[in-house]
Parts: structure tokens; C-alpha cells; sequence
């Protein structure tokens, strides 16, 4: 069979899950929007998949990328109305523009792709614990971009009223495509090559493999899906500010992506899965107030955190590679079957 | 810009770099020992920020507030490598990493629930405001304070670094800990005395900056350990003498650009300074002191 052919339907098994989902909350009826939050942590963990689960640079700065998309598509989807009052800064055609919900998600991805491009040459040139500083500095240049242009973003204030975009369908549909397109990626020759140096750099350097030319590509096609995912993420949640793609944002990023297991593709959607779980569950409690004896903590602001910082932690410990582990779930099963047959 | 403005520049970024230095040295020192780049850095400086908070809050005096601090990020950091590093040892970088991180947070959210989410004043000593005028600069005492405890804290360490059988084996363990270990130094005292190095060095780091930032909440530590990082890879990566390097640069190169950027650009100031030093790693990726071991 034809190799992206191949990996598609590796990454059916993935897919059909997402799918079950979707469809146990049709089924069920009610509040889709936790369900909209899974798919969109989906397509973002997904994008951080492809560039850190391939090279091994674990990124700190897939947030500056996804705020990107978060912030392009919600300017331009913005109330005209709205713009005119907030955005004083905005060129005059966009304050009058617009446009289609997909034409401003594909600009928003253009923009993450754009952004990973420009910063992707300089920054990669570095390595390994270097280059994961430098991808950090990014996001905190993004935080200080974000917050203090306030004629486009608004600043801390917050863009305020962005239209709910992002239905649970197209959601889904942006997982699906991002897990596809990941995988195909995964299994493509930049991929192998990219994982052969994630190995052994200086190896794979040796015998000819370009490392940096082949990190910036798997950096723009993580920026591209990052801003894809960016854009349904603030059409979901309605208003965004700095702080949505800041430290703690990226901290549950980091756990989705290491407690799946950050090297498949199917990791990153279980890592995905738990963390919305947590986020969703945990957060109705943040307000309630303890009372442990004499001591009494009146809210309990953070406590999501906390679950995060203790599963992460049970996993460095006990697991490092993740649940999923080394293999995509197709894979092991392949692999059963074969050595059954044989 | 003119030269008097220069000079004056240069004044404020000796003792903002001294500040960065002592915390890019701790950092550097744990990197170049065991590959652990370390998140929750910052967090021994916020530590020292609550510990002076607490005593100056109940009338404490300078003379106790001082050892007390330095004893208790001291401590923390000893401790971080006892409860969390200490089971990872050998572990890869990224997972070092990533624990550190989550240390981090486990830090900053206990002091959100235990304490409070929100800035808490560290009272005013009266003396950290107070300026001098040279000729025709003025430099405050806190500058003056910082800056000569900095250098009097680098001589020290040098000594300590070069006199010394444990200085020697942290020097030794950062350029090849299996050598260390193969020539009968027990790896462990290394390890501890580089973590309780890097928490003395945190501490007084922490009463230099805390004395002038004027209040401590629980992320107060991350912009200043952030810093440090990049002052790190700016020295050179786990090059000791390239992280105090760094850190002047950095402190230099933030103050300078402050007096040139017009009010409009000051808004983006940290991110003119950090896309800069990214141009200058882009010229020297190996970083400023560094050697180069990259990838061809």
C-alpha cells in the first residue's frame, strides 16, 4: 500500500475514537462546549506533537504560536461595530473587513506557519537545551507583543466578544485532519529523518541528514496547525487576553503532551483526553473553601494546577515515556497479529 | 543619546546585570553538573521574598532577616534535590526539565492557596532608596549595595572553586562528571553542594532584588529567572564564568535600550531586548564565551 495511504489509516484507530466521542455527546444531548475544549486541546497538543515529539526539542513557546492564531482570527472576525470602539490601531481595511469564518482560520494557521518560519530559522539554528530557552524567549516576546499592543490586541483589557465559531463539529473535524496530518508526518521521510537525529543528532548529522533544515519544517507545520487551533480556541472560549497563552497555559500543554506519551500521535490525543477531563472536572471546585482541623483555606484558586503538577510528576517517575509509550496503538497491534501469524 | 546618559546607563545595568549574574551562576552551575535546567530557580528567589516578607512584617531586624533568608533558600534548594531530583539522577534532560517545571508550579500554587494569590508589600528599609550624586550621575545605594556584594560574592566563589577540594570537584563535575566520580569523589556530595551553592547564590540574589522591588507575589520569581536563562545560553551553556558574562550583557543591554527606545517602543521593551540577544545567538550559537560543539 502507498505509504501516506498507510499512515492515514494507522491513524484511523485515533480518529475513530475522536469520532465516538463526538458522538456520545450527540447522543447525550446538552453542553458540547466541554467536548469543543477537548478537540480544540486536541489539535494544539497534536501540533506540539509533530515538532517536539519528532525532534525531541520539547517546546515552551507552542502558545506564542497559538495566540498567534487565537488573536488573527478573532481581529478579523470581530464585530466591526466592536472594532472600531477597541481596535484604533487596525488598518482601515480590516476595521471594515469581514470575512468567512474559514477564510480568517486559514489566515490565522497562515500566520502561525508565518510566524514558526520567521522565528524557526534563527532560533533552530541553536540545539538542544539552547534551542529549548530560545523557544521560550519566543513565548515571552509574544506575552510582551500581545499585552502591549493595545491598539490591535487590546492588551491585558481583553478581546472581548469574539463570534462562537467554534461548533463541535468543525472542531472535530480540525482534530481528525491535525491527527492525519500528523501522523502522515510522523511516517514521511522528514519524519523518520527527524526522529533518527532525536536519537542520535550527531549520528544522523554524519550521514548526511540536513537536522536543522528538517526542525524548521516540522516547526512550520506545527505552527500552521497550532494556528489553526489557536483561531477555534478563541471563537470557543469568546474572550481572550495574555494570559490565555502565557506560563500556565503552556504548563497544561506540556502535561497533555508528556502524560499521553510524546512519541506518537496517539499519546498526545490520550494526554489530550485527560487533561480536558481534569480542566473540566477540577475547575467547579476552585471557588469551595477547606477546612482541614484548625486550618481553614478559603479558595482553593490553582487547584487545577495542582492535579496537573502531581499527574505529571506520578508519570517522570514512574512512567517517563507515557501512557501510550514508544509505539502507535496500531502498530503494537500489527505487531501481535504478525508474531501470531508467523 | 549622550555619553553622560550612557554612563548613567551603564551604572544601572551593573547592578540590574550583578542581580542576573548571581542567578545565571546557580543556574549554570546545576546545568553543567547534571544537564538540569532548572524552572524552579525562580522559586528559591520567591521563597527568600516570602521569608523577608514574614520577618520584616513582625519588626524583624536586617541583621537576623539577612542569614534567615540565605538559611532558608539554602535549605529549599537541598531539599528540591532530596524530594525531587534526587530519584531522577541520570534521568534525561527533557525529563529533568519537565520536573523542575512542574516544581515550579507545585511552588507557586501552594503559595497561592497557603498564602494569597496577590502581591504582599515587603516593607521599605528606608536606606534602599536613597541615592548619591557623582559628579553628574546619580547612583542609588541599593546599585552601590548590589553591585559590591556581587563582586565580593563572585571573589569568594572563585576562591572557593579554586582552593578547595569540593569547589574543585564542582568544577571538575561541571566540565565531566564521570571522570569526578571515577576519581573516588562521592557524586552525591557534588550534587548537594552545587544545589545548596545555587540556593545561597538564589538568596542573595533574592535580598538584593526584593529590598528594591518593594513587594513579592508568588510568580515574582519567574521574569527574573527567565532573564537568567537567557544570560545562560548568552554565556555559553553550563560555562560558569560565560553565565556571569551573560548576565552583565543582559543588564547592559536592557538599561541601555531603555534610555534609547522612544516611549512608544519602551511597551515592547523585553521584547526588543530578547529578539536582540536571539540576533546575537544567531551570530554565536555556541554563545558568547562558549566553545563551539554544535551540530556542523
Amino acid at each position: 500500500m502507498w505509504w501516506p495511504l498507510r499512515s492515514a489509516a494507522g491513524a484511523a484507530l485515533v480518529c475513530a475514537g475522536l469520532v465516538l466521542v463526538a458522538v456520545w455527546g450527540w447522543v447525550r444531548g446538552g453542553d458540547h462546549s466541554k467536548l469543543t475544549h477537548f478537540f480544540i486541546n486536541v489539535t494544539i497538543v497534536v501540533a506540539l506533537q509533530s515538532f517536539s515529539g519528532n525532534s525531541g526539542i520539547l517546546s515552551f513557546g507552542h502558545m506564542a504560536l497559538f495566540g498567534t492564531g487565537a488573536y488573527v482570527a478573532g481581529i478579523l472576525t470581530l464585530d466591526p461595530a466592536l472594532k472600531a470602539t477597541y481596535l484604533t490601531s487596525l488598518p482601515h481595511f480590516l476595521q471594515s473587513w469581514n470575512p468567512h469564518w474559514w477564510i480568517a482560520l486559514a489566515l490565522a494557521a497562515a500566520a502561525g506557519g508565518a510566524l514558526a518560519l520567521l522565528s524557526g530559522i534563527p532560533i533552530l539554528r541553536l540545539d538542544g537545551a539552547s534551542a529549548v530557552i530560545a523557544i521560550l524567549a519566543l513565548l515571552l516576546i509574544a506575552d510582551v507583543v500581545f499585552g502591549a499592543w493595545t491598539g490591535v490586541t487590546r492588551g491585558g483589557a481583553g478581546l472581548i466578544g469574539l463570534p462562537p465559531e467554534a461548533t463541535m463539529s468543525r472542531a472535530l473535524v480540525f482534530a481528525l485532519a491535525a491527527v492525519v496530518v500528523a501522523r502522515v508526518f510522523k511516517d514521511s521521510k522528514t519524519g523518520l529523518l527527524l526522529r533518527a537525529s532525536r536519537e542520535d543528532a550527531f549520528s544522523a548529522a554524519s550521514v548526511g541528514v540536513a537536522v536543522r533544515a528538517y526542525r524548521v519544517r516540522a516547526w512550520v507545520l506545527s505552527g500552521v496547525i497550532a494556528g489553526a487551533a489557536g483561531a477555534l480556541f478563541g471563537w470557543w472560549i469568546g474572550t481572550i487576553s495574555p494570559t490565555d497563552f502565557f506560563l500556565a497555559p503552556t504548563f497544561a500543554l506540556i502535561v497533555m503532551f508528556i502524560v499521553g506519551g510524546k512519541r506518537t500521535v496517539a499519546g498526545a490525543v490520550v494526554g489530550a483526553a485527560l487533561v480536558t477531563l481534569i480542566q473540566e472536572q477540577v475547575r467547579q471546585y476552585e471557588d469551595s473553601s477547606v477546612h482541614l482541623g484548625v486550618l481553614t483555606i478559603h479558595r482553593l484558586t490553582g487547584l487545577t494546577q495542582l492535579v496537573l503538577v502531581l499527574m505529571i510528576l506520578l508519570v517522570m517517575y514512574a512512567r517517563p515515556e507515557g501512557i501510550v509509550g514508544r509505539e502507535e496503538p496500531d502498530e503494537t497491534i500489527l505487531r501481535f497479529v504478525r508474531g501470531r501469524a508467523a | 543619546m549622550t555619553l553622560h546618559e550612557f554612563v548613567q546607563q551603564c551604572i544601572n545595568g551593573l547592578s540590574l546585570g550583578s542581580t542576573y549574574a548571581l542567578l545565571a551562576l546557580g543556574l549554570a552551575m546545576l546545568f553543567s553538573i547534571m544537564g538540569l535546567i532548572n524552572f524552579a530557580h525562580g522559586e528559591l528567589l520567591t521563597i527568600g521574598g516570602y521569608v523577608m516578607w514574614t520577618l520584616l512584617h513582625h519588626d524583624v531586624s536586617w541583621a537576623l532577616v539577612v542569614p534567615a533568608t540565605l538559611l532558608a533558600t539554602t535549605l529549599a534548594a537541598v531539599a528540591m534535590e532530596r524530594i525531587a531530583f534526587r530519584p531522577l539522577r541520570g534521568a534525561s534532560i527533557e525529563t529533568l526539565l519537565v520536573t523542575s517545571f512542574a516544581l515550579a508550579f507545585f511552588i507557586q500554587t501552594v503559595l497561592q492557596i497557603g498564602v494569597s494569590a496577590e502581591p504582599e508589600p515587603i516593607a521599605h528599609t528606608g536606606w534602599s532608596d536613597r541615592g548619591y550624586s557623582v559628579g553628574p550621575y546619580t547612583i542609588g545605594l541599593i546599585q552601590i549595595i548590589t553591585t559590591a556584594v556581587t563582586f565580593a560574592v563572585l571573589v569568594a566563589l572563585v576562591v572557593f572553586l579554586r582552593r578547595t577540594l569540593l569547589g574543585v570537584s564542582i568544577r571538575a563535575a561541571a566540565e565531566d562528571f564521570a571522570v569526578v566520580r571515577l576519581m573516588g569523589i562521592p557524586a552525591g556530595r557534588v550534587v548537594v553542594a552545587a544545589f545548596a551553592l545555587s540556593g545561597l547564590l538564589a538568596g542573595i540574589a533574592s535580598l538584593l532584588f526584593f529590598a528594591s522591588a518593594g513587594s513579592v507575589s508568588p510568580t515574582s520569581g519567574t521574569a527574573p529567572v527567565v532573564a537568567a536563562f537567557i544570560a545562560v545560553v548568552l554565556g555559553g551553556l553550563g560555562n560558569l564564568a560565560g553565565a556571569v558574562v551573560g548576565g552583565y550583557v543582559l543588564g547592559f543591554a536592557d538599561q541601555i535600550l531603555a534610555a534609547v527606545h522612544s516611549s512608544t517602543i519602551l511597551q515592547f521593551h523585553d521584547a526588543v531586548v530578547l529578539a536582540i540577544l536571539i540576533g546575537l545567538l544567531l551570530l554565536r550559537p555556541q554563545g558568547l564565551v562558549g566553545r563551539s560543539r554544535g551540530l556542523a
